[in-house]
């Protein structure tokens, strides 16, 4: 026997702080108006078996662990348990803790761990009615892959990342060779070609050749030495010869300042369009918020469904941003980032290089001030950038330019002062030339040791860079190969099933596949109407593309899951018309009979036809049914003959939970008035919507029964019963508007109610079997209303 | 098999086949994507470890 769920108790969570329903094996039914909880408890099963709850995650600013608890209970306090059958195994779930089930249980919460077993109607209209990256992200979600989106978006951008590093080195390498052509004053492609030209040099100045360059340190150091035995002031032109070499060259040649400018542009442009794009979104939300804000209501006014504002603006924000992210420009933008970072980079460390020399030299501590405050802004700059790659604000270029060229105006004063200086000192024109080529030799020795260094960090990135690819695309081609799979796996499921909602309708040939090009996309495309491979928007009416949704989950749960003998529909049919509903409850009945379905619907017609459907195939005793015709944020939704057990009241009571065992009390309350009603055929006045409520139907309650019994012990029983419920604290709330504020009463005053609840069903039980009692008019006579029990209590009734 | 087990099979059976990669490369990123931790710092610092490792051998 296949196991299936007999109890569903929660705890706490979402729109829920207690309620228990006994499903007895069969599949649940549940009608209710919007916002009355159906949700919550759809919510509270896909919680139980997977930990999460799909469409609260994925969002920012959302997440089960902040908006699974109800608002009136904490994390600690949510707990959904549920009973299984055969085996009579109660398993639990916290948000700390996942239940651990036994053996035969596993590979049922494996496949729900891992499957597909909810459908709401919200992923149905973003499969259809979406972009293509969106509809992929429906079926991501309903196969339980949106993780994996992200896994690869991560891949992604290291690899970008790594690339432009990799660009950075090279660029850095080839500005060596530039900055060794300019020194040595011939052209050098290659490093090989530096200890030639070098030479060449060397013979220039009349010194000999060098074997190797390892030795040019030691070489230069030997003939510093000897220039100095004879010149004077020789250090301090020295390090301003190097000073003037360092300030010889623009900090940024002109054409990465283009670069950079046009880098900045990009980011512009992509920020500005994100921008946009959430303004239209924002509008759009202002004006929904607008017509909805007249009625205070929380209903879409569109199609009538619950919508929660925040989450919703959240959820737009976040998909703008990923969706921005994704783009090939941001991709292109990040890879250019590495080299616009090494510029800046760069023109900094030049910098800090001339003010560590500036530093020691006389007459020049004013321009190190003003230098000092241009290295700074630089800095700053490198974090602007490091933002702007990422979209988070555009690059400020315009103040950049402003920095820059001021500091190109300091850097010219401080040449023509050091050439000034420089003249001062009065060295001969040999001991010049001579200085000025030792000074070409530390610039080269500099270079060798920079491109050594650069050379190795280059094959290190570049080795990194070939790894990132090849994860990434063997991550992207193994997910695009197997949702390929699954496509071409579930189509002739899809068609079958459409056609069989839709029969006698023009035939429509339906497809459904990745976008090869594109990350995370998926194209729904259908031949119909004489017209090949169209996008189904175009040509479909609302409900077909809803039951083409409907279609295209059916066809998920039936090739994937299995394994799972669990199917939970959450308000899938608001747009079909009748007829299609008709086919659509058939189609649930037949087709997945080996299903424990949990449905929820708003629409009486569904509720109906689905009911009929049962019959017709002989299923009802399958069907468990719920009516939930109210709720509130106190009790949680309130269902039509819905009673609480004691046990669970009397375990709140004993927790110290006087909240949730007074909202359970005055269930239980509802519940005996309910079956007074009914079974002692009490009459009551119609009334216009809302319903009555507790304190309503009390006081008459008490009064019709008394008249009607003609036993003196069971009249004192029934009265004393119905005054020791009045008399608790409770009461009042109850008689005054329907509201216990337990929190108001102490946990003492709170059991003594529920003690007269229960002690006032007991009056109206049969103290042999439990069942409610029943007026049978015909008898004239009160009695047990089992018609199978043997209990001997009759109480006479006044004619 | 779930569809993020498959992806995941085919995914570390693509990286088994290219020589790039030394198996224990391969386990460390298996346990990263078990225990849900793949993000650019991880794959970075395992991807960074593999030269360091290589260096040293």
């Amino acid at each position: 026997m296949k196991a299936r769920i007999s109890t569903i108790n929660i705890n706490a969570f979402r729109g829920i702080p207690q309620l228990e329903i006994s499903t007895e094996r069969r599949s649940l039914l549940i009608k209710g108006d919007n916002g009355t909880g159906k949700s919550s408890i759809i919510e509270a099963l896909e919680f139980f078996f997977t930990g999460t709850v799909s469409h609260l995650e994925g969002t920012r600013g959302i997440s089960v662990a902040r908006h699974g608890p109800h608002a009136h209970y904490t994390t600690g306090d949510v707990k959904i348990e549920i009973s299984f059958d055969p085996g009579d195994t109660v398993l639990s779930r916290t948000m700390a803790r996942g239940p651990s089930p036994n053996k035969s249980l596993q590979s049922y919460f494996h496949a729900a761990a891992t499957g597909t077993f909810v459908l709401r109607r919200s992923q149905i209209l973003k499969f259809i009615n979406d972009e293509p990256a969106d509809r992929y992200s429906a079926i991501a979600n309903i196969i339980g892959i949106e993780a994996l989106d992200s896994v690869e978006l991560e891949m992604q951008r290291l690899r970008d990342d790594v690339k432009s590093e990799v660009d950075a080195k090279l660029e850095n390498i080839n500005d060596l060779l530039v900055s060794l052509s300019e020194s040595l004053g011939v052209s050098i492609s290659s490093f090989d070609e530096v200890l030639p030209a070098l030479n060449r040099k060397t013979n220039e100045y009349g010194f000999p050749s060098l074997p190797t360059l390892d030795d040019l340190e030691k070489y230069n150091q030997n003939l510093y030495k000897k220039i100095k035995k004879k010149a004077q002031g020789l250090d301090l032109a020295k390090n301003l010869e190097e000073l003037l070499l360092l300030l010889h060259p623009n900090l940024i040649i002109e054409e990465r300042l283009e670069r950079l400018k046009e880098f900045g542009a990009k980011v512009a442009t992509l920020v500005n369009s994100k921008a946009k794009s959430t303004m239209k979104l924002l509008e759009l939300l202002n004006t929904g918020k607008d017509i909805i804000g007249t009625d205070a209501s929380t209903l879409c006014p569109l199609c009538g469904q619950p919508i929660e504002k925040d989450p919703l603006l959240s959820a737009l924000e976040s998909r703008i941003e990923t969706l921005t992210l994704l783009s090939n420009e941001a991709s292109a933008l990040r890879q250019d980032y590495g080299l616009v970072d090494k510029d800046v980079r760069e023109a900094n460390g030049k910098l800090d290089q001339i003010l560590s020399r500036i530093t020691s030299q006389e007459g020049f501590s004013r321009l190190a001030e003003s230098l000092n405050q241009e290295s700074q802004f630089l800095t700053g700059f490198l974090e602007s950038l490091a933002r702007s790659k990422d979209l988070v604000e555009p690059l400020p270029t315009e103040v950049f330019n402003a920095h820059y060229s001021e500091l190109t105006s300091l850097l010219e004063r401080a040449r023509q002062q050091a050439e000034q200086d420089l003249q001062q000192i009065g060295l001969t024109e040999d001991e010049k030339r001579l200085l000025n080529f030792t000074g070409i030799l530390g610039v080269v020795n500099e270079k060798k040791n920079a491109y050594q260094s650069l050379k190795l960090k280059h094959e290190t990135k570049e080795k990194q860079y070939g790894r990132a690819q090849k994860i990434y695309e063997a991550f992207s081609s193994a997910k695009k190969s197997e949702i390929h799979q699954i496509y071409a796996a579930i189509k002739d499921d899809i068609q079958i099933f459409f056609n069989r909602l839709h029969p006698g309708e023009e035939t429509r040939t339906i497809q459904l596949d990745i976008i090869p090009t594109r990350r995370a996309s998926t194209q729904l495309l259908v031949d119909t109407l004489g017209l090949n491979q169209q996008d189904p928007r175009g040509l479909e009416s609302e409900g077909h593309l809803d039951s083409l949704g409907i279609c295209i989950f059916f066809a998920f749960v039936k090739k994937f899951n299995a394994d799972i003998p669990l199917m939970l529909l959450d308000d899938v049919v608001t747009t079909l018309d009748s007829g299609h509903r008709h086919r659509l409850a058939e189609l649930l009945i037949k087709e997945f009979s080996e299903k424990q379905l949990v449905v929820t619907t708003l629409d009486n017609i569904w509720y109906e036809q689905l009911r009929a459907a049962e019959r017709v195939h002989k299923r009802e005793n399958e069907f468990k049914h719920i009516e939930i015709v109210g709720w509130d944020l106190e009790t949680g939704p309130r269902i039509l003959d819905y009673k609480p057990a004691w046990e669970s009241i009397d375990k709140k009571l004993n927790s110290g939970d006087k909240f949730g065992a007074g909202n359970q009390g005055r269930s239980y309350l509802e519940w005996i008035l309910k079956n007074l009603y009914e079974q002692m055929e009490l009459e009551v006045r119609y009334k216009m919507p809302p319903l009555y409520q507790v304190g309503e139907l009390l006081p008459p309650a008490k009064s019709k029964i008394l008249k009607m019994i003609a036993d003196d012990p069971f009249e004192k029983r029934v009265n004393d019963s119905f005054l020791e419920l009045e008399g608790t604290s409770m009461m009042p709330n109850l008689l005054s508007h329907d509201n216990p504020r337990a929190e108001e009463l102490a946990i003492g005053e709170v059991r003594i109610f529920c003690d007269a609840v229960r002690n006032l069903h007991l009056t109206f039980s049969c103290p042999a079997c439990g069942s409610f009692l029943r007026y049978f008019r015909a008898l004239g006579l009160i009695k047990c209303s089992n018609e199978e029990c043997e209990g001997f209590l009759r109480i006479k009734v006044r004619k | 098999m779930g569809v993020s087990e498959e992806i995941y099979k085919q995914f570390f059976a693509k990286l088994l086949e290219d020589s790039t990669f030394k198996k224990s490369f391969i386990a460390r990123l298996r346990k990263l994507a078990d225990e849900g931790q793949i993000n650019q710092e991880t794959l970075r610092t395992l991807i960074e470890a593999q030269d360091s490792n290589e260096s040293k051998n």
